[in-house]
C-alpha cells in the first residue's frame, strides 16, 4: 500500500515538473509557476490514482482536467479581475502532464 | 494634434496590442476582449477582422463620428504569456483608472520589454519536463537521463535554429531528429527497462498544445476560420515532428 501511495507521489511530482517546464517554455508569469506545480500535481494524482483504480485512462485524463480547470474558475468567482487571467495559463501549462503518448 | 491624427494615432496602438495578442499566443475572442476594452476608455467604437497573419481595424471615434482604417501584418508567433498576462491586468487598469492614450502607450511599450526567461533555464527547465513525461510513462532514472540530454539536445537545434530564422517546419524536423536520435542511442545500446519511452518522450516539447487548445476555443468562439487555421498549424507541426523522428528511426532500422 505504502508502495502504491509512493508511486502515485512520484508520478505527480514528475506531473508538476512536466507543468512548471513548459510553463517556462511559454514564459509565463513567475508567480504563477508554484501554482502551475500544484494544479498539475493535483491533476497527475488523481488521473494515475484512477488509472489504479482500473478507471479507464479517457475518463481519468476528463477528471484531472477537470480539476485542473475547475479550481481557477472557483478562484476566479472569488478573486478580481486582475487575477483571473493568470490563472488562465496556469490551467493551460498544468494539463500537459495528460498528454497520452501510449 | 487634431482629432483625425488622435484617432490614427489610437488605430495603431490598438493594432499594436492585438498583433502583441496574437504573436503571444492569445486566442481571437482574448484579443477581441482586449482592444474592446482599450478602446471603450478611448471613448472609440472597434470593428476588427484578425486572421492569422493580418489584423483590419475600423476605429470609430464616438463624440465626433470620425473613423478610419488600418491594416497590419502580425509578425512570427512566440508564445509569451506573460504578455498576455500583462496587457490583460493593464486593460482592467486602464478601465477602472481611466487612462489616457500616452498612458497606455507607455505602459504597452513597457510591456514589449518584458523579460524571457534565460535561455539556459529554458532549455533546463524543458529538458527536466521531458524526463518528468518519461518518469510518469514507466521510464526508470537511465531513461530519464537519456530522455533529459535528447530534449536538451532537440530544442538547443530548434532554438539555434530559431536564431538563423530557419523556416518552422524545417526548425520543427530538425528539432524533433536530432532528439530522437540522440534518444535512439538509449535504444541502440539497451539503456535503461524501457528505452523506448525515453524516446517517445523526447520529442514532447514540440506537441502544439497552445495552437490546438487556441484552435479548440476560437471554433467555440464560432472564429471558425482562425480555429481552422491554428489547427492546420498545429496538424503541420505533428507532421513534421513525425517526419523528424520516422527518418531517425529509419536510420536506426527500428520498427
Amino acid at each position: 500500500m505504502l508502495e502504491i501511495i509512493l508511486k502515485l507521489l512520484e508520478v505527480s511530482f514528475w506531473s508538476g515538473i512536466a507543468a512548471v517546464g513548459f510553463g517556462i517554455l511559454f514564459n509565463v508569469p513567475k508567480s504563477a509557476v508554484i501554482t502551475i506545480f500544484v494544479l498539475s500535481f493535483g491533476a497527475g494524482f488523481i488521473k494515475f490514482l484512477l488509472m489504479h483504480l482500473d478507471v479507464h485512462v479517457v475518463l481519468g485524463s476528463f477528471l484531472a482536467a477537470f480539476f485542473v480547470a475547475f479550481i481557477p474558475i472557483e478562484k476566479r468567482i472569488i478573486l478580481t479581475h486582475f487575477f483571473s487571467f493568470l490563472f488562465l495559463f496556469k490551467t493551460d501549462s498544468s494539463q500537459v502532464a495528460l498528454v497520452p503518448i501510449f | 494634434m487634431n482629432d483625425s491624427s488622435k484617432l490614427i494615432e489610437t488605430a495603431n496602438l490598438l493594432l499594436d496590442i492585438s498583433s502583441l495578442l496574437m504573436v503571444s499566443g492569445a486566442n481571437t475572442n482574448r484579443a477581441n476582449l482586449s482592444i474592446d476594452r482599450f478602446a471603450s476608455v478611448l471613448n472609440c467604437k472597434v470593428y476588427s477582422l484578425i486572421s492569422h497573419k493580418t489584423i483590419i481595424m475600423t476605429l470609430t471615434d464616438e463624440e465626433t463620428d470620425e473613423s478610419c482604417t488600418r491594416v497590419q501584418n502580425i509578425p512570427p508567433y512566440i508564445i509569451n504569456f506573460s504578455v498576455i498576462s500583462a496587457v490583460s491586468k493593464a486593460s482592467w487598469n486602464a478601465i477602472s483608472e481611466n487612462w489616457t492614450l500616452e498612458q497606455i502607450e507607455a505602459e504597452i511599450e513597457r510591456i514589449k520589454l518584458l523579460n524571457r526567461y534565460p535561455r539556459l533555464l529554458v532549455l533546463f527547465a524543458v529538458s527536466l519536463a521531458g524526463a518528468g513525461f518519461c518518469n510518469i510513462f514507466n521510464g526508470d532514472y537511465l531513461n530519464m537521463m537519456v530522455a533529459f540530454i535528447s530534449t536538451f539536445m532537440g530544442l538547443f537545434i530548434f532554438q539555434q535554429t530559431h536564431k538563423l530564422k530557419y523556416n518552422l517546419y524545417i526548425r520543427l524536423f530538425l528539432g524533433s531528429f536530432i532528439a530522437s536520435v540522440t534518444a535512439l542511442v538509449g535504444v541502440y545500446f539497451n539503456i535503461g527497462s524501457n528505452p523506448q519511452t525515453a524516446l517517445a518522450t523526447s520529442i514532447l516539447f514540440l506537441v502544439p498544445g497552445v495552437a490546438l487548445i487556441n484552435s479548440f476555443t476560437d471554433l467555440l468562439d464560432n472564429n471558425i476560420l482562425n480555429g481552422m487555421v491554428r489547427f492546420t498549424t498545429g496538424l503541420m507541426t505533428v507532421l513534421a515532428m513525425a517526419i523528424g523522428l520516422f527518418v531517425a528511426m529509419y536510420l536506426f532500422q527500428l520498427n
